[in-house]
């Protein structure tokens, strides 16, 4: 995969590819602060052009910082399980990292407009900011292009993010089988776009730089709105997308068994629960006084299986398993997921209807902790998945001779 | 000795649960049989994820249980919980072998379907039985086996 200039620099050229992560930031940081900081006092400029420039010079770095995780995250994506979904993934990526350097072409777009305003129609700030001295004027044009490049960088990557998520989105709707894009790469994606907005927001840091003049600050408030809503609906979109195959999903739908396990304290537990599928994750209840729940308050890393035993043919089972970490809904936390919990509850009542019925007929056989008091006593778990792995058929025994 | 509801529920059941310890749990449904003494085996290949959860920490958990879809009445099941001991295929002592071979005649009567003759093939895996838990219904009973 191709890379942008500004990772070439950073990877090959010292003293940049002697650092690394956060140092190289820093030590951008600190390299233009001193150059900047130098200027300054040689050509004696007002302290508002300092700490203006030095605010330029964070947005700047934290653009790099931002910039620099791009694409490290697209080359940790697996080829999806969905050919189609594979396709988006992968034209994506290589416009992402496109030869002809198409995030180049923003950057200068941006560059010309911004220099082209600045010397013809509003030289304003070239004053305010410069005193109109060539040589700052020179390395004010350097520290302008840094920016250009970056909020160029940023409208490229994070449109073609939002297209990605619209086509897998669409895409996802007309999955069969078992296609699937994988539950780590879509977690990728969103932290991506979770990034989208922290750089939008970023930009408003330039609001006091540019706020003197009013059509530069018109798009420096317009800038980071957009990008930040655009990462928004990006994200919103791709969590829609499900990360586990129609196969699966049916199967968690159908199977009223899963298995939850848990490190435990003297041997591993393992218990089965009644389980139900929103679509996007799988709960289940368990009691207040289980010793289930005394674990998981304990350590919240769980395992939960959920399988399709057909008894006449072993080779038609299906099961998957999910590893991840428990969440419990109780009275801290249940006010703000109400609505989630309340189709949880009724997806309960739908799939458990003869266990409901059964339990109310014959309540004075069971457990106090076992009768029907939602929330008080049963408390709704969900399962944040980490890792999903998923059999179909059956292994067979393999005697050595 | 194991009760009674235990040890049928170990001779009528062809799944097991197995349970163990890693940075994650890990669940992994297993053939079992049951020696009818304290002892459950199961079979695996070596490079299986449960097998190298036991090499780091040999406690695991073992759940067979009978479900009813419509009653919750009828559920039935039992925990099983002990530690494993691994035997390598071609590593076994002499005086290991003639109980291997009977472990190795109940995976044939039980599963015939489901075996393949492999050189090298599966290590097979003891389960000690060390606690029992046991439902039918709501209702719970926990012991422990003594050895």
């Amino acid at each position: 995969m191709d890379k942008w200039i500004y990772e070439l620099i950073v990877e090959k050229i010292p003293p940049f590819s002697l650092l690394k992560g956060d140092y190289v930031t820093i030590f951008q940081l600190l390299l233009m602060l001193l150059v900047g900081i130098s200027i300054s006092i040689i050509y004696s400029l007002p302290p508002r052009s300092l700490i203006m420039g030095s605010l330029t010079i964070l947005v700047v770095a934290i653009w790099s910082r931002l910039t620099l995780t791009i694409a490290p995250t697209l080359r940790s994506f697996r080829p999806s399980l969905s050919e189609i979904e594979n396709d988006i993934i992968e034209r994506y990526k290589n416009l992402m990292f496109n030869p002809r350097h198409p995030e180049l072409f923003v950057g200068l777009g941006i560059f010309i407009f911004v220099t082209i305003y600045l010397y013809y129609f509003n030289p304003f700030l070239l004053g305010y900011y410069l005193q109109h001295k060539p040589i700052v004027i020179a390395f004010a044009l350097i520290l302008i292009w840094d920016v250009a490049y970056r909020a160029g960088i940023g409208l490229w990557v994070y449109i073609l993010c939002f297209i990605r998520s619209v086509k897998l989105y669409k895409a996802s709707k007309r999955r069969k089988g078992l296609e699937h894009t994988l539950l780590n790469d879509l977690k990728a994606m969103e932290r991506m776009d979770r990034r989208g907005v922290a750089y939008g927001l970023t930009a408003f840091l330039l609001f006091p730089v540019l706020s003197p003049d009013k059509y530069l600050t018109f798009f420096v408030i317009v800038y980071p709105i957009f990008l930040s809503s655009l990462s928004l609906l990006s994200i919103s979109l791709i969590r829609k997308v499900p990360w586990l195959p129609p196969d699966i999903a049916e199967l968690l739908e159908k199977a009223k068994f899963a298995y939850v396990g848990h490190e435990g304290d003297l041997f591993p537990h393992i218990t089965p629960v009644v389980q139900v599928f929103d679509g996007r994750n799988v709960y289940f209840v368990t009691s207040k006084a289980s010793k289930k729940f005394k674990f998981i308050k304990r350590n919240n890393r769980i395992a939960v299986l959920i399988d399709e035993r057909d008894p006449k043919d072993f080779f038609g089972n299906k099961a998957v398993l999910i590893v991840g970490k428990a969440k419990y809904y109780d009275l801290h936390n249940f006010l703000p997921n109400i609505f989630k919990l309340i189709k949880v509850r009724n997806l309960f009542m739908q799939k458990y209807k003869q266990y409901i019925s059964a339990y109310s007929k014959r309540k004075e056989e069971l457990p106090v902790a076992w009768r029907l008091t939602p929330m008080l006593k049963r408390i709704p778990i969900e399962i944040q998945p980490e890792r999903v792995i998923y059999w179909r058929g059956v292994r067979r025994i393999k005697i050595g001779l | 000795m194991l009760p009674y509801e235990v040890r049928v529920l170990l001779n009528t059941n062809y799944f097991g649960y197995l349970c163990t310890r890693g940075d994650y749990p890990h669940i992994a449904p297993i053939f079992f049989t049951y020696d009818q003494r304290e002892s459950l085996y199961f079979m695996s290949d070596f490079s299986s994820r449960k097998i190298k959860n036991i090499m780091r920490d040999p406690k695991v958990s073992l759940v067979v249980d009978v479900r009813d879809d419509n009653d919750p009445f009828n559920n039935e099941g039992a925990m099983v919980s002990g530690f494993a001991k691994i035997y390598l295929p071609g590593e076994v002592e002499l005086d290991e072998y003639h109980d291997i071979y009977t472990i190795y005649e109940l995976f044939k009567s039980k599963y015939s379907e489901f075996i393949e003759f492999e050189e090298g093939g599966d290590v097979l895996v003891e389960i000690r039985i060390e606690k029992v838990s046991y439902w039918r219904g709501p209702h719970f009973k926990s012991f422990r086996v003594k050895l």
